[in-house]
Formats: C-alpha cells, sequence, structure tokens
C-alpha cells in the first residue's frame, strides 16, 4: 500500500471517530445540564403533587426584573384642589399631605357579582390618579378593598406610603377610603433572574403555609419591602404573589425566596388603628360621621380579638 | 501532489480534533447555570468587610465572673481580674482524667476548696471544649451547670472537680492529677498573695454571692475612641451583612438614625449613641431551635466572618428559647454594666442572624487614670438589706465600669467604677447615697 492509500483510510477512520466523539460530547452536555436544571424542580413539582397541591397557570418562561427604589409623593396644592372637586365626598389631606382620608356622602354601592375591571371603572371617578393604582385585595371578610399602586409595571404591595384602601359597611357599600402615593420609580438594580414559581411555592409548602389539598390558583409578580419607611428612599424587592384557594395570598420574596410575613390583617390593623388616631383630632373641614367611625372601631376590634386568639 | 498536501492537512485537524474533543469529554464539568441571584453576589476583598477586631474561638468568649477560695469559713478572691482569667485559661489547659456522672447531695463541702462560676448556665456538653481531657468524653449528660468546684485530695496529692448541675440534685467529677497543679493551687490558698478577702452574701437559702470586703481601689480610666474605625464600620458591616450590598440604599431618619436597607434586610445606625442593629427578617414560621452549643458556636463563627470582636467581649447569657445570645463588653478583665450600648446581642433563626446589635466604637488610648474609692462590700450588703428590692431576685453583685461620654465632638469616654447587682436578669447600678435612691439602668 501507499502512503497516499494509508492517509485516505487513516483520514476515514478519524473522520468516523471525531462524529462518533461529538455525539458523545453533545448528549454529555444534555445530561448534565438536564440534571442540573430540571432535577429540583421536577422532584419539588412531584413533591407537591403527592401531596395533593395543585398549581394552576404555571408561568412558562422565566422571568427576570429589578429591584426598584421610591420616595412617597404629597399631593400638591393642584391636587387637592383637585380632589374638593371630586363628586360625592368629603375630603381632607393629612399627614403633610401625605394622606387622603376621604368620605363618601352617598355611600357607593357596589354590585354583588364585580370583575375588577367593573371595580376599577366604579371608583375611578371618585378617586386622584385612578390610572395609577389597580385592584389589589379584598378581603370579604373585613369588607376591605385594597388598590395598589402600579410601579415600573407592577403592584407594588401592602405599602403605608403607596396605597388605596376603602372601607366597605356590612350592606357592600364603600363609606371612606383612604389614599397614599408613590413617587416615580428609579431603577436600582440591573434585571435578576427570579426564583421558578414552583420553587415559590415550595417556600411556603416547606413553612407549612400551604397544605395538602389546596390550589394554588395565580402567581405573578410585584414588589414589597420587608422595611417600610414612613419617609425616604424605600427599596423594593421583586416578589411572587401566590393565590391559595382563590381567597388567601402568600408574598414571597423572589430574589432569595424568603417569605414576607403576609397577612394583610395586620397590615389593616396598623391602618385603622393610624386612621382612628387621626379621625379623632378635631378638624374643621370635616365631620365624620359617627356611622362610619363606629364602623371603622368595630373592625378594630374584631381584628384585635383575632390577633389575642391566635 | 497537491491532493495528497490536502489529504496531510485534513488528517493532521481531524486527529487534533479527536484529540480535543477526548480531552473535553473526559473534563467536562456542567457550569452553573445562573439558577440563584446568591451566585452573582459581588466578590467583594476582604479588607472591605473585615471591622478592626479579632476571630475569637468558643472558649475565648466563655469566661467565669468570679473564682473563690474557701477558707476553713473564710472567702477570697482575686484583686486583678485579670489574674482570674490567666488561671483559669491555665486550668483549661490541664489534662483532666476519670471523667463520670452522678447524683449528687449538694455542693461539695471541704474546708478548703475552689469555686468557679460563670455568669450564665452552660450545658455539660460544652465542657470538652472548654477543658483538656485524657480522652473522648462519650455519653455527656444533658443537663447545665453554672458552677465547677475543686477539692484538695491531701491523700493522693490531686484536685478533684465537681461539675454541679444547677438544680444541685446531679454532678460530674473528673480529676486533675498532677502533684504541682495541685500545689500551685494549694499555694494560692496559703499565700493569698493576690487574693483578697471576700464576703458572702445570702440572696436565697441556697445562693451565696459573694464580693470583696472592705473599701476598694479601683481606677477611672478616661480613653479615646477610635475615630477612624468607626467611621470605617458602617460600609464594612454593610459588605458583611447584606446579601447584595450593591442594592443597600442608605436613609437618613429624622432622629438622625442612617438607615440602611435593600428591601428585605435593614441595618441601622446611630451615630449617637455608636451603635447598630440588623434586621434579617427570614421564615418567621419556623420555629427550629438550635440548641445553646449550635447557638454559642454559629454566633461566634458568625461575627469571626467580619472579624467582628472589636474589643474584651465575655459571653454573659444564652437564651435558647428565645433563640438569643449576649456577649458583654470588658475592660481588662472587668465588666462594663452600666449601659446598654456595650454588648452585643444576637438572635438567631437557625443558620441566619434574624437580629445582631452591637457597639461600634473601638476603645483606644487610654488618656488619664485616677484612683477612686468604692464603698466596702459590707456597706453594700447593709444597703441592700435596707432597699425594697427583693433578695431572691438577686442573681449576682459585681463592680463594673460605667460607661460615660465626656465629650462626643471628641470621642472621649470615661469609664467609672461602681458596684452593680443583677437583678432579675438586668444589671442596676447600686447608688451608694444615704437617700438610697437606685437608678434603673435603662
Amino acid at each position: 500500500m501507499q502512503w497516499s492509500q494509508i492517509k485516505t483510510l487513516f483520514i476515514l477512520c478519524f473522520l468516523i471517530l471525531d462524529i462518533y466523539l461529538i455525539f458523545q460530547f453533545i448528549e454529555k452536555q444534555q445530561a448534565a445540564n438536564i440534571g442540573l436544571l430540571e432535577r429540583e424542580e421536577i422532584t419539588l413539582e412531584q413533591q407537591l403533587k403527592d401531596d395533593d397541591i395543585t398549581i394552576e397557570n404555571i408561568p412558562e418562561q422565566r422571568v427576570e426584573e429589578s429591584f426598584i427604589k421610591i420616595r412617597q409623593k404629597a399631593f400638591t396644592k393642584e391636587d387637592r384642589n383637585r380632589l374638593a372637586k371630586l363628586p360625592n365626598q368629603e375630603a381632607v389631606v393629612m399627614n403633610e399631605n401625605h394622606l387622603i382620608i376621604s368620605q363618601f356622602k352617598e355611600p357607593i354601592d357596589l354590585p354583588d357579582k364585580v370583575t375588577e375591571e367593573q371595580l376599577q371603572e366604579i371608583i375611578h371617578p371618585y378617586i386622584l390618579y385612578g390610572d395609577e393604582y389597580r385592584f389589589g385585595e379584598w378581603n370579604k371578610e373585613k369588607n376591605v378593598i385594597y388598590f395598589f399602586p402600579i410601579k415600573n409595571g407592577r403592584p407594588v404591595y401592602f405599602n403605608p406610603s403607596g396605597i388605596i384602601v376603602f372601607y366597605l359597611n356590612d350592606k357592600n357599600k364603600i363609606v371612606l377610603y383612604t389614599q397614599t402615593r408613590l413617587d416615580k420609580a428609579e431603577i436600582n438594580s440591573e434585571k435578576k433572574p427570579l426564583i421558578h414559581p414552583v420553587e415559590a411555592v415550595g417556600r411556603l409548602y416547606n413553612n407549612q403555609l400551604i397544605a395538602s389539598g389546596d390550589t394554588v390558583n395565580k402567581l405573578t409578580v410585584g414588589y414589597q419591602t420587608a422595611v417600610p419607611l414612613s419617609d425616604g428612599v424605600q427599596v423594593f424587592v421583586p416578589t411572587w404573589k401566590i393565590t391559595v384557594n382563590k381567597e388567601k395570598s402568600f408574598y414571597v420574596n423572589a430574589t432569595e425566596g424568603v417569605v414576607f410575613p403576609s397577612g394583610d390583617e395586620d397590615f389593616l390593623a396598623e391602618q385603622l388603628s393610624n386612621l382612628l388616631n387621626r379621625m379623632n383630632l378635631p378638624n374643621k373641614n370635616v365631620t365624620w360621621k359617627t356611622t362610619v367611625i363606629d364602623m371603622l372601631e368595630s373592625k378594630m376590634r374584631d381584628l384585635k380579638k383575632r390577633s389575642e386568639t391566635k | 501532489m497537491k491532493i495528497e498536501v490536502i489529504k496531510s492537512y485534513a488528517l493532521f485537524i481531524l486527529v487534533g480534533l479527536s484529540l480535543i474533543l477526548t480531552y473535553n469529554i473526559w473534563t467536562y464539568k456542567p457550569g452553573f447555570d445562573v439558577h440563584y441571584a446568591e451566585e452573582e453576589r459581588m466578590y467583594v476583598p476582604e479588607d472591605d468587610f473585615f471591622l478592626a477586631g479579632d476571630t475569637l474561638s468558643l472558649e475565648d468568649v466563655i469566661i467565669p465572673s468570679t473564682i473563690i477560695f474557701h477558707d476553713q469559713g473564710k472567702f477570697f478572691g482575686f484583686q486583678e481580674a485579670n489574674d482570674l482569667k490567666n488561671i483559669y485559661r491555665e486550668i483549661g489547659r490541664w489534662t483532666i482524667y476519670d471523667f463520670s456522672t452522678g447524683d449528687s447531695t449538694g455542693p461539695p463541702k471541704h474546708k478548703r476548696q475552689i469555686e468557679i462560676r460563670y455568669p450564665t448556665p452552660l450545658p455539660m456538653t460544652i465542657v470538652p471544649r472548654l477543658f483538656t481531657f485524657d480522652k473522648g468524653l462519650k455519653n455527656l449528660p444533658s443537663w447545665s451547670f453554672n458552677r465547677i468546684f475543686m477539692t484538695f485530695d491531701k491523700k493522693q496529692t490531686m484536685l478533684k472537680l465537681h461539675f454541679m448541675s444547677i438544680d444541685g440534685k446531679q454532678q460530674a467529677t473528673a480529676t486533675i492529677q498532677q502533684a504541682e497543679k495541685y500545689e500551685l493551687l494549694l499555694n494560692y490558698m496559703e499565700n493569698k498573695k493576690t487574693l483578697e478577702e471576700y464576703i458572702p452574701f445570702q440572696a436565697k437559702s441556697d445562693w451565696y454571692i459573694y464580693i470583696p470586703s472592705g473599701s476598694v481601689k479601683k481606677a477611672k480610666k478616661s480613653f479615646s475612641v477610635d475615630v477612624e474605625a468607626l467611621n470605617r464600620a458602617p460600609n464594612k458591616l454593610i459588605n458583611a451583612l447584606f446579601s447584595d450590598p450593591s442594592l443597600v440604599t442608605r436613609n437618613l431618619t429624622k432622629e438622625n438614625i442612617a438607615n440602611y436597607t435593600d428591601g428585605r434586610q435593614q441595618l441601622q445606625i446611630d451615630s449617637q449613641r455608636l451603635n447598630m442593629e440588623f434586621t434579617n427578617p427570614s421564615q418567621t414560621q419556623v420555629k427550629d431551635s438550635l440548641n445553646s452549643i449550635e447557638l454559642i458556636e454559629r454566633t461566634v463563627i458568625d461575627i469571626n466572618e467580619h472579624k467582628g470582636w472589636t474589643g474584651e467581649f465575655h459571653l454573659e447569657s444564652i437564651d435558647t428559647a428565645d433563640q438569643k445570645i449576649t456577649f458583654l463588653m470588658y475592660q481588662n478583665g472587668e465588666p462594663i454594666l452600666g449601659s446598654n450600648r456595650t454588648t452585643i446581642e444576637v438572635e438567631r433563626r437557625k443558620q441566619d442572624l434574624f437580629k445582631y446589635e452591637r457597639p461600634l466604637f473601638q476603645i483606644s488610648d487610654l488618656i488619664v487614670e485616677e484612683m477612686t474609692e468604692l464603698p466596702s462590700g459590707e456597706k453594700i450588703i447593709q444597703l441592700i438589706n435596707q432597699s425594697q428590692y427583693n433578695l431572691k431576685d438577686i442573681q449576682d453583685i459585681r463592680i463594673g465600669y460605667h460607661l460615660k461620654f465626656q465629650d462626643r465632638s471628641s470621642y472621649i469616654f470615661t469609664l467609672e467604677p461602681a458596684w452593680f447587682m443583677k437583678y432579675n436578669n438586668t444589671w442596676v447600678e447600686i447608688q451608694s447615697d444615704e437617700d438610697l435612691i437606685y437608678k434603673e439602668v435603662s
């Protein structure tokens, strides 16, 4: 055999060998990647399934989001003029122009069945900057509706410096609301990958906040802070809002998986005691209806009783 | 001819490729996908999160509050707090034999014996960390002790150790057999060279507190604060404590407290009081707890991580129910009791710090020192007996320092010696005024 023929033979041999090796390599790479990415999610998902916890509507894509920081915004003179012209209400601006408390002259009736969009429309004419807020939660037991401000395209959950709280009487009529407002959001970090929603549900499960038989209906990303400040710049963390059994919501920090001490009821208790203190101050611009104060006080008592039995 | 050259090149490339591929298959390790935000953590040079302190180990912070020599019904203690520390350190290095546990009818009542007292109950399982044993100890009991007695065995010229359980119903015994150690301690007993007389104060039927007899001379000292270390501390702590320092935003409250937060964790630095408080809300629902050894160990490690032992600190209390641990600042072996800003307080939720409070100032140079005289131990007992205090709630009486800032702008403070008592877990100054006004230490 000649050298040239041997070379051809070698070329053929090595070609086959290389193709084989390339396949091997790709296979190995895939196996490792799947192992890394899927292993814990699959087992967690399986674990949740085994314990009869259903997760509906899992967002498919990995979500990335940045931290934001926001100051509170005071209501300007112009705001106050506009507020005075809003229909059917007596309003005062308190706390160095940071807080609106407004009482409806004629309580606003809400239909029994109402969608979020309808609610938005009903309320819109009665509030300032209605476009900045979205429906958040409705605590049917305590008759309170929360509207969260939308910042960086996502809601900011339960922040005393930026929220509208509607107080309803037991006939499903809104009698009073309070409003605070956040300034424009400032981006505090580049976008960071958030923990997988199943992982977030896993955190609740591990903390025994959800139990066998529960259904997770909705997973959305918003913002929350564990350190609410009354003045100054607040930092907000991307947070998974996890709605369970269509009634209860939990908030899980979406970068480190820490479960925020949730419970709108603690928040409500704080808001109510603040509100009642302010309403008890003499004010020449508005006379609070005794029925309204009675209603708020009864809500407050109700909340206190509950926290004591806990 | 040309084809042959091309073939040679092709062969060369193919051989090379096969080698590269083989190498890659052998060494392939999956690269970590960015899965958690933690992996994105910035690298921070070590110097940027080390405070100007030391790293310590567990036995460096667990120091007895007193060592009392019982001698034929009389009591003696060290004049200098540093002597106590030195002898205790030495005892810790002696080899201890014949460890055994059993029931007890109470502390030993030898004519001559030494009593070592700790400020807080310690679990028996910590004993191997504090002392040197001839062999590994097995089946350590679960009870806690806060007193060790050492008795002299004349016949065999050896020392016997008795670890007493808190309720006095159980004890562990061991021996130190070297004659020279026996002689050393006996020498203290007989010569009483560095010792002074103490008198007992009976707080409860079975609980005596020993305090120095006669009037006490102690130095009142003025120090300067290491201002440079103080100014650098906030930045270092941010790097040391936050998961991602780049997210931290600073706010100044109306009370002049700097508030650093990333939306979850919070660090408050009070430049008036020169202390800080870090809170790290985590899985509040989880009530898993650490036992007392883990609690001390994890905390010492955490503080070591940023070289946070910026002075002399001794373990003051462990609270396993609240998962809380307190270290008290000392100066030259004597506690600084008259101030709540001289303690490091840590509350944990498992592996994580939940709350961390500590002083930020560091004692630097001694400026002046002048001798003062404190009322005698006898006088103090008299004062307490005449007071409204419930004797059975008095846990300890000590001489300590009161920390006072003289001049805030120049960062000079004074340590003033005074009598204190631990009343319901709080150190209270015993005022020696004739009108017996007692001041609560807030």
